[in-house]
């Protein structure tokens, strides 16, 4: 059941799970590979999408609170969304879908994390919120960020927890 | 889980399912993937919150309720506290579907008499595994 004072997971234990939560989303639900990116090779890819890039975010509380962010190209939200479906193509998700989507893959990975670093624990989610994003949108001091390929597209997740949630 | 064995339909009817998700992506993939598994579907309502749901299931005879939990409006916890606290839906087959999968979230679901609990992330497969189960206890 519910314990108050299950404590934050450090910052290294986090990210690592959430590679770990995010890949497992990725690859049961979207049937997509996932590899970790070289800052170098990751920049490069961001540079190279001609499209709009998408910020999904999700906040979360309870025994401890924070947020999970997703960015990632709009044409691989689609790309991903029509997995999702089962699909024929990208072209049957609309950009609204594809937005909704991105609020969802972010929901979905922030839910995994959740389960996985706290099993007892039920957290709160709020609603997905997306926004168009920078590729340079900056990460933040004080958050964890993993710098992945999906597909070969460059994807940037990021753990924030609230003040004084990560200092052990 | 134990599922809730009573039984919320009549032999060969086909079933009315209410989806409450507040994600069209979400709604549209459970929608293709219960559609895909064969079990005979009279009828998928769908909800973008706990609110609309329950407005659905006043509204009309649905014979299973999937719902998320997180969502804005009205919860989906909340959603099934409601139904809980009425005998009208006594017979109503209830289904989870979240990403949140602690055990906390699952002890209230079964004091909620929630049949199935299934986390997201799932493969279509999965819904096929449910309703071919609820199907056959309950029809």
């Amino acid at each position: 059941m519910s314990s108050q004072n299950s404590p934050a997971p450090t910052s290294e234990v986090g990210g690592h799970q959430l590679l770990e939560s995010m890949t497992d989303v990725a690859e049961n639900s979207l049937f997509a590979m996932v590899d970790v990116a070289e800052d170098a090779t990751w920049r490069a890819a961001a540079e190279s999408e001609e499209g709009a890039m998408l910020l999904a975010h999700v906040g979360f509380s309870g025994p401890f609170s924070g947020a999970i962010d997703v960015l990632l190209p709009a044409a691989l939200a689609q790309e991903l969304g029509a997995a999702f479906l089962g699909a024929e193509s990208p072209e049957e998700v609309s950009p609204a879908n594809a937005a909704d989507f991105a609020g969802e893959f972010a929901n979905m990975t922030c839910g995994a994390w959740l389960t996985r670093t706290h099993p007892k624990d039920a957290f709160s989610l709020s609603a997905p919120q997306v926004a168009v994003s920078p590729a340079d949108e900056p990460a933040g001091a004080g958050s964890t960020a993993l710098f992945l390929l999906v597909n070969d597209r460059p994807v940037r997740a990021r753990l924030s927890l609230a003040s004084g949630q990560d200092a052990r | 889980m134990t599922p809730d064995v009573s039984a919320p339909t009549d032999p060969g009817r086909h079933l009315t399912l209410l989806i409450v998700d507040d994600s069209t992506m979400m709604r549209a993939m459970l929608k293709r993937a219960v559609l895909a598994t064969g079990v005979p579907v009279h009828d998928v309502l769908e909800a973008a919150d706990g609110s609309q749901g329950l407005a659905v299931l006043q509204q009309q005879q649905v014979d299973v309720l999937f719902t998320d939990v997180n969502m804005p409006v009205m919860t989906g916890i909340e959603l099934l506290r409601a139904v809980a606290g009425n005998a009208r839906w006594d017979r109503l087959v209830r289904v989870i579907i979240s990403t949140d999968g602690s055990e906390a979230r699952r002890a209230e679901a079964t004091s909620l008499k929630v049949s199935r609990y299934v986390e997201k992330p799932f493969r279509p497969e999965t819904m096929r595994d449910v309703l071919s189960e609820l199907s056959s206890a309950h029809v």
